[in-house]
């Protein structure tokens, strides 16, 4: 429990260190450069010329290496496998390597078709020892038109790299996959708002705004504005209340705009340090401070200095103030809260870098967030009793709320036994409290339900079972449904820097890919893995995927500058590519999605089936 | 909007400056150097059977498939200096390239592992010959080896998830070390491409020996 939090904030450290660039490990090939294999795209270059109905598949081998016969495949765009007229090739009989044919020099094929997009598939070895993996190359054969192959779009690189691919590609090679070959479409969560008017940008942030606005991360506001509101005492009105809760919901959409700014002044991804281990601790303390205030044990109050300055305004003005500050906070609380569907305006502003923009249009959200709680101010301060006794256990409630915020929020970060075990604590702890309390038959039922409640969730984080809702799992699980669920996750294959990335890419060019940025702190992204990734539909439409992890767990320059290159803000992004490398627009999936979400994005990108 | 373009310019910079050897150097040029997984990462994966002498004072990394004819013509070489030197760990690490009998063979190796079997399956299945196996071919291998597929398929299923990250992350580690194919043989921080002369990994593990 403690020990994979400390584990997680060391791995971060080491990551941030890693990344400094005396401490990064260095591998070195030694030897000269003679010794060294080719790279497959020079060791075996392809050209295609039409011929009559057809198509001469020509490959040019190094001295030195040679193709498998067997290995010679392709495919047309509907995914039909396709004839390959093969010469006979040299037999090969080694110990070692059975009876297998192999061509040396050049070798010349022919395909049945003479236009269309066809992949080909070849495999070769060098006789110096070793083997290549398999490498597949789209060719797109127009009638009467000779083409080299090429694997898809380069991306612009300015270094040497690019110049030898560019030239690798003249000579009829497929370039080198230093460079991931992508074409991607940045259009995520933004419904293609880009080219659009400001004014329906704001407008149509300020509708997210709203909607947030009834999402549980803006809940925990509600208290501590009717607490505030609540204070007020006897002078409290409509039109107290309205302005109150105005100055507070103007200041929270302040704090986001400050947020936006940033984000659109550094091009960097704030959601990360928002939901880094640190930041959620920190913000889980501060919710058990609240609570604990709220429960009378202290009283949380602003240092001397700060509350006598206040105290010097005007008394009006002063708790303007303080309303206002504290919208302000609450946004620090709100922001790592609701980060996922923040990670959409975040990235959408930090790609345009409109700094004006950006803090308009976050300004706009917070003041959508902000609406529902006006309203529940402005009508709250009429209905709320005057003062009195309900004061009194208003708080304590008050205070097991921010208790379960806590807990909520620190689940992303600690295995799920310890977040069963905390809930329990809670709950029998609240039972326990309406238990103590003289009361009502409500209050006695109350209890016993949370009393129920958390001893399951006890029993739960006793068995290891993770999921807070489904607490004894582990006793209705038989072993045999274990395996069933366990053999169907899809593996993904984890990569940190955009060159790993290019040769992930560039090992199964002829499928569709799936690219999932991804975190252990990513609390939607467990999600997606233990629910979306477990559906059986989703695994057979992810079955023919090239899949392929990037984990920002911890955060260096290499996974950020990967990060930059995909366009990505953060955890969960789905990327799709279709197997020539392009994002098909609007496919891209930020945050929490659903299976038929992921679904229809799969389809986007799978060869068309006939 | 200057100052933004500044700010990407001097994170893009800041990234070359360390990676950028890799990249702007195109193949045939002096020495590469590479950023890659860690040390940890690369030789001590938790997940990972480990060959030779596991308390090992030094590791031999071995990219493979049990296909790949030049990482089966050189494994009993290998595997008698492992042995003979008796103070290396040989990890032997799955990069299946060669289709789906490949990952046959990489199942019932892994899944050998609760058997206690690795070692015997790993062998046998490198002393299979032709470059096309069969599954019936590796089945019978891994039988006669004490790890039946009846046994070590389920175990391989048991615990999926481990095994398929295991090798997802062998084939990540690949690709970020730009790896060409199979065998590679990685010694301290020295990467060999293709089969190597024996006397050439000796002399890279006493490199790292003498610190």
């Amino acid at each position: 429990m403690k020990a994979r939090l400390t584990a997680i904030i060391l791995a971060w450290l080491v990551a941030v260190f890693a990344a400094l660039p005396g401490a990064a490990q260095q591998f070195s090939l030694p030897g000269a450069g003679a010794s060294r294999p080719l790279a497959a795209a020079e060791a075996f270059a392809l050209q295609a010329v039409p011929e009559g109905q057809g198509t001469r598949l020509v490959w040019t081998i190094a001295p030195g290496y040679y193709l498998y016969r067997d290995s010679l495949s392709a495919t047309a765009a509907d995914g039909s496998a396709l004839k390959v007229e093969t010469p006979p090739g040299t037999p090969k009989n080694d110990p070692n390597f059975g009876n297998v044919e192999i061509y040396h020099d050049s070798i010349t094929a022919t395909l049945p078709v003479a236009s269309g997009d066809i992949r080909v598939t070849y495999q070769g070895c060098a006789e110096r020892g070793i083997c290549y993996p398999p490498v597949t190359t789209t060719l797109h054969l127009a009638a009467n038109t000779a083409v080299a192959g090429s694997a898809g779009p380069q991306a612009p690189a300015s270094d040497a790299a690019a110049s030898f691919a560019a030239a690798a590609a003249a000579a009829g090679a497929i370039p080198p996959a230093t460079a991931p070959k992508m074409e991607l479409s940045h259009q995520a969560g933004l419904n293609g708002l880009e080219g659009r008017g400001v004014p329906l940008i704001l407008l149509a942030y300020l509708g997210f705004g709203v909607l947030l606005a009834f999402t549980p991360c803006v809940f925990p506001m509600l208290p501590i504005l009717l607490g505030m509101l609540a204070r007020q005492g006897e002078t409290l009105t409509r039109g107290r209340g309205a302005a109150l809760s105005g100055a507070y919901v103007l200041a929270l959409a302040a704090a986001f705009g400050l947020m936006g700014a940033v984000a659109g002044w550094s091009g960097q991804n704030l959601q990360m340090a928002l939901q880094s281990p640190w930041a959620i601790g920190a913000l889980s303390a501060l919710f058990v401070l609240l609570a604990l205030s709220g429960f009378g044990l202290f009283d949380l109050s602003l240092p001397e200095a700060i509350t006598a300055r206040a105290a010097r305004l005007h008394g009006e003005r002063g708790s303007l103030l303080g309303a206002a500050a504290m919208g302000f906070g609450s946004a620090l609380i709100v922001g790592p809260c609701v980060s996922a569907p923040l990670a959409g305006a975040l990235l959408y502003i930090a790609q345009s870098g409109n700094v004006a923009l950006g803090a308009a249009a976050l300004f706009a959200l917070g003041l959508g967030q902000g609406i529902p709680l006006f309203v529940a101010g402005m009508f709250g301060a009429a209905v709320l009793p005057r003062a009195g006794a309900w004061m009194n256990w208003v708080r304590p409630v008050f205070a097991f709320v921010f208790l379960a915020m806590a807990v909520w929020l620190l689940s992303r970060v600690v295995p799920g036994p310890v977040t069963l075990a905390l809930w329990a604590a809670l709950l029998l702890g609240l039972g326990g409290a309406l238990l103590g309390a003289p009361g009502t038959a409500l209050r006695r039922a109350l209890a016993t339900i949370a009393l129920v409640a958390g001893t399951m969730q006890a029993v739960g984080a006793a068995s290891g079972a993770s999921d807070p809702l489904r607490p004894l799992a582990r006793f209705a699980a038989t072993p045999g449904t274990v395996t069933a669920e366990a053999t169907a996750v899809p593996a993904f294959a984890p990569v940190a820097t955009e060159s790993g990335l290019g040769h992930a890419l560039a090992a199964t060019p002829s499928r569709p890919a799936l690219i999932y940025v991804t975190a252990d702190w990513c609390l939607t992204c467990r999600e997606i893995d233990s629910t979306v990734l477990h559906d059986p539909r989703v695994q057979t439409a992810l079955a023919g995927f090239n899949r392929i992890a990037v984990d920002v767990t911890a955060p260096s320059e290499k996974t950020k500058e990967l990060m930059q290159r995909l366009g990505a803000a953060g955890p969960p992004t789905m990327i799709f590519l279709d197997p020539d490398g392009k994002e098909p627009a609007g496919s891209r999936k930020v945050g929490p999605l659903s299976v038929q979400a992921l679904l229809s994005s799969a389809r986007t990108v799978e060869a068309p089936r006939s | 909007m200057t100052t933004i373009l500044n700010r990407r310019g001097a994170i893009s910079l800041a990234g070359g400056a360390f990676g950028g050897f890799v990249l702007s150097t195109p193949a045939g040029a002096k020495d590469r150097h590479l950023s890659g997984p860690s040390e940890k990462e690369l030789a001590h994966d938790p997940d990972q059977p480990v060959l030779g002498n596991p308390k090992g004072n030094v590791t031999l990394v071995e990219f493979f498939d049990y296909q790949c004819p030049y990482c089966r013509a050189s494994y009993e070489e290998t595997r008698n200096f492992v042995l003979s030197d008796g103070n290396i760990r040989w990890v032997m690490k799955d990069w299946p390239i060669f289709g789906p009998v490949s990952d046959r063979a990489t199942i019932l190796a892994l899944g050998s592992v609760p058997l206690g079997r690795y070692a015997e399956v790993n062998r046998a299945l490198m002393g299979l010959k032709g470059k096309q196996l069969t599954v019936k071919q590796v089945d019978a291998a891994a039988t006669a080896a004490g790890a039946p597929p009846a046994k070590a398929v389920p175990n391989f299923e048991k615990d999926y998830d481990k095994w398929t990250a295991l090798v997802g992350r062998n084939m990540g580690q690949a690709a970020e070390l730009q790896l060409v194919g199979t065998p590679t043989y990685i010694v301290g921080h020295h990467i060999f491409p293709g089969a190597t002369d024996l006397s050439a990994l000796k002399q890279a593990i006493a490199q790292v020996r003498k610190g």
